[in-house]
């Protein structure tokens, strides 16, 4: 990345906001439960559903401390929403290169598998591969997947389009370069810039999606903290324990933010019609 | 320019008389609105019960009815010959009483001017067609096994129906109460349509049913034999989520909960108290945790695997005692079910005449526990090898069951035994339960009445097979227990009974197929307007049948 660029990023109050704030769910969820034990995480009935009064963020469900879940629960969620996004967007990059690149009938048959997925509503299909899979972490990510790398690859082929006309492409190819090495060295360093957009909006809904699926029970297995199966035991407890709804929901909420502040951010960096 | 500068001002007057306007209607529709939907005005203007139930009826008529909403909604819609009182033992209700000829028949006398919903007279013949017609192939009841231990049933009068045994059979009576009678003009030569076209013989008659948004309307029947007015009208509702059945009674849109109310919810109650209330009794529900005593599948292994170590460890009593000694039942009573349920030492529960009282539980020793395990064999080889050796616990989704399970699993880990939890939604579960396909499960019998439900549970021939039935799903097998089992239900004399019984729970006691854990009260939340239910201990709903309505701004009691 151009040193210009990364000033232009850092200058940026949107893209420098979401920046921190992901960062600090990083390090919570990579330091944090070393930090904090996992105590926390074991049962003692006596503290079931007490409130904040009674301690830090207050007790879940089986007296299950909710600060350590939280904690927990923050290295989940990036870690699926993270191996999510990667394994989606290197299943689309290498979909849409191929489809855009080489255009035609193969462009033209890969669209429309594309197009029987974008058919079904995304975390729909999730929710039904999850149902199907028994509750592991990485069944989590393969129904993220499954339908999480359309996107990418819609935006890959749309660029590759746009850019395999381009001279520099049209000389590579006079000079005899073989396809995948114009695809990796010539196209796809030079559409990074959308993708990369495009991922952090995408790292935002996958977190969503990934509460959304623990929120159903269809997530991690019963017992792992995460945050969308905390939200769940609040809205089983929303009169007594209010709180058990109310954090989750908080953490939810700001690095969903932050991940859209990034994706904003990003956009006005590499959007040259702005400068 | 004078005239546009006035046209202008005129303009920005109208434009602001609509935006007034359009805010003056906003708000008319919003009051409107909110007034219609208000539910306390709609529920206060008759004299309705709505009552809501946690799911839907798989069928009314009672020889298809299998679930507890459905058996319960049943129950007023069609009566039975006799019912359960609240000692647990039968009471009449359409029989006027019954006569014993000898061990093997029985004269059942009806009471004089029954009828059903549509004015024609309930006989005995509608009662010997409804218990032949289980046995009708045509017809496919599920319960289509449970009297086939009668012989015949004939009509010898208008009122006297004879019941012939194959042989002395003691639950019979409280059979009887189980099964609401059908008519037999209305449901011969049409079993299917019958099941569907509901002509009851109960106190309500099924006036509406919509499946679309799973309402009932059930009407007080008139010419109902028992003395003194009935509730004119209920209205039962589907609400599956226990948070919005319990927000439903607070919004006062419904009256009377009759589903499933977790006890962390009862706090809830005390939060409305001039609203709501809760009434409670003890349970017949009996909750415990079944092991598969099949044993190892393949025992010539050179090396055994882990599926078969575990399976080896179940076998054993010793690891079965130091399961049961590891758990802290009184610990969940006290916190998760807030006194709300009752320590089981077996199957039989408490005030029951079977129960015997010498019985006392195992008590919470993890001590023990572990070194009955290393007694056993079952030493612990460490972290990431199984330690002493893995289990999997099968579980239904439902959260309140799960957050125990997960106890369960700690506590079985506190003994160094690696465990984990298989949740799967009820059907799935209640498969790999019936092939054997499972380590432990924890499951409810409800209700316990009857303590011949040792033959389903514990008789070998009850050992379910790839085609054979059977409530045995855990294998146990034990001679002792099948002779002492066949004996009680041969008896007809109840203090035999009650002996038989308390060796069979001793017996059961020492070898641990199950682990008894507790029975769970039965809890209903309703709305103080909802006067004189008392709530039975099998959670029967015939009660709601003498409710009185107090509607506070309506003109008096209903």
């Amino acid at each position: 990345m151009e040193q210009r660029t990364i000033k232009r990023f850092l200058k940026n109050p949107s893209s420098l906001a979401g920046t921190i704030i992901i960062l600090c769910f990083i390090l919570i969820g990579t330091f944090g439960p070393w930090l904090i034990g996992d105590q926390g995480l074991l049962i003692h009935l006596d503290m079931e559903l007490k409130g904040p009064s009674a301690g830090r963020l207050g007790f879940a469900e089986n007296g299950v401390d909710v600060l350590t879940s939280l904690i927990y629960g923050a290295r989940i969620s990036l870690l699926i929403a993270m191996t999510s996004t990667v394994i989606s967007l290197s299943i689309g990059i290498v979909y849409g290169a191929i489809s855009g690149f080489f255009g035609n009938r193969i462009d033209a048959i890969m669209m429309r598998i594309i197009d029987m997925l974008l058919a079904f509503p995304g975390l729909l299909l999730a929710i039904y591969i999850a149902a199907i899979l028994s509750p592991k972490t990485i069944n989590v990510v393969f129904a993220l997947c499954a339908t999480g790398w359309v996107g990418y690859a819609r935006v890959v082929r749309a660029q590759v389009l746009s850019i395999k006309n381009y001279d520099y492409v049209i000389a590579a190819t006079s000079l005899g370069a073989k396809t995948h090495r114009i695809i990796l060295i010539h196209i796809i360093p030079n559409i990074l810039g959308p993708i990369i957009i495009q991922a952090s909006f995408g790292l935002a809904s996958l977190i969503l999606a990934e509460a959304a699926l623990n929120f159903l029970g269809l997530g991690v297995p019963p017992g792992t903290p995460s945050w969308g199966a905390l939200l769940d035991q609040g809205v089983s407890y929303l009169f007594i324990a209010p709180h058990l709804a109310i954090f989750p929901g908080i953490c939810i909420g700001i690095t969903v933010l932050g991940f859209n502040f990034l994706g904003d951010g990003l956009r006005d960096v590499f959007d040259v019609k702005s400068q | 320019m004078i005239d546009s500068k006035k046209r202008l001002h005129a303009s920005r007057i109208k434009d602001k008389l609509i935006f007034l306007l359009q805010l003056v209607t906003l708000f008319l529709l919003s009051v409107f609105s909110a007034c219609r939907c208000h539910p306390e005005a709609s529920l206060k203007a008759d004299n309705t019960l709505h009552v809501i139930v946690s799911s839907s009826p798989e069928s009314l008529d009672p020889r298809f009815a299998t679930s507890a909403v459905a058996s319960h909604l049943s129950e007023l819609i069609f009566a039975s010959l006799f019912v359960i009182g609240e000692d647990l033992l039968p009471e009449s209700f359409l029989a006027k009483d019954i006569e014993q000829i000898n061990p093997v028949t029985y004269l059942v006398h009806l009471r004089p001017n029954l009828f059903f919903h549509d004015g024609t007279p309930l006989t005995a013949e509608d009662v010997a067609y409804t218990f032949s017609s289980l046995k009708d192939p045509d017809v496919r009841s599920p319960h289509a096994e449970k009297f086939n231990y009668t012989q015949s049933v004939q009509a010898i009068s208008e009122h006297t129906i004879q019941f012939v045994l194959k042989a002395p059979f003691a639950p019979f009576l409280t059979d009887l109460c189980s099964l609401g009678i059908v008519s037999k003009k209305h449901c011969q030569n049409r079993s299917q349509q019958c099941r569907h076209e509901i002509m009851g013989s109960g106190p309500y008659r099924l006036t509406q049913f919509d499946k679309v948004t799973d309402t009932l309307i059930l009407q007080a029947q008139t010419q109902w034999f028992e003395a003194g007015p009935l509730l004119p009208r209920i209205e039962v509702r589907v609400v599956k989520d226990s948070t919005t059945r319990l927000l439903e009674l607070i919004k006062g849109k419904a009256d009377f909960n009759s589903g499933e109310t977790s006890p962390v919810q009862t706090s809830v109650v005390q939060k409305y108290p001039e609203q709501l209330i809760l009434k409670k009794t003890p349970g017949l529900g009996f909750a415990y945790l079944a092991m598969n005593l099949r044993g190892p599948k393949n025992t010539k292994a050179i090396k055994e695997s882990e599926e078969d170590r575990t399976r080896r460890a179940l076998t054993d009593v010793r690891v079965r005692k130091a399961l049961a000694l590891s758990i802290d039942i009184n610990a969940i009573l006290k916190y998760k079910f807030h006194g709300m349920a009752t320590r089981a030492t077996g199957l039989i529960p408490p005030q029951h005449w079977a129960k015997s009282q010498q019985l006392s539980p195992l008590l919470y020793d993890p001590i023990t526990a572990r070194s009955l395990l290393d007694q056993a064999g079952f030493t612990d080889r460490g972290p990431g090898k199984g330690q002493r050796f893995k289990i999997t616990i099968s579980t239904s989704p439902d959260r309140f069951r799960q957050s125990i399970a997960l106890i369960y699993a700690q506590n079985f880990r506190d003994l160094g035994i690696e465990t984990q939890l298989r949740i799967k939604d009820f059907s799935a579960l209640y498969q790999d339960i019936k092939q054997g396909n499972f380590e432990i499960f924890s499951l409810i019998w409800t209700p316990v009445v009857e303590p011949d439900l040792f033959h389903w549970i514990f008789h070998s021939s009850n050992i379910p097979g790839p085609e054979k039935g059977g409530g045995n799903r855990g294998a146990y097998l034990d001679p002792i227990i099948d002779e002492l089992i066949i004996q009680a239900r041969t008896s007809t004399n109840l203090e035999i009974r009650k002996v038989l019984y308390e060796k069979i729970e001793m017996r059961l006691l020492e070898t641990l197929p199950y682990i008894p854990l507790w029975f769970e009260d039965e809890i209903v939340v309703m709305n103080r307007n909802v006067l004189h239910f008392t709530p039975s201990r099998t959670g029967s709903l015939l009660g709601l049948r003498h409710v009185k309505l107090m509607r506070t701004n309506s003109k008096g009691p209903l």
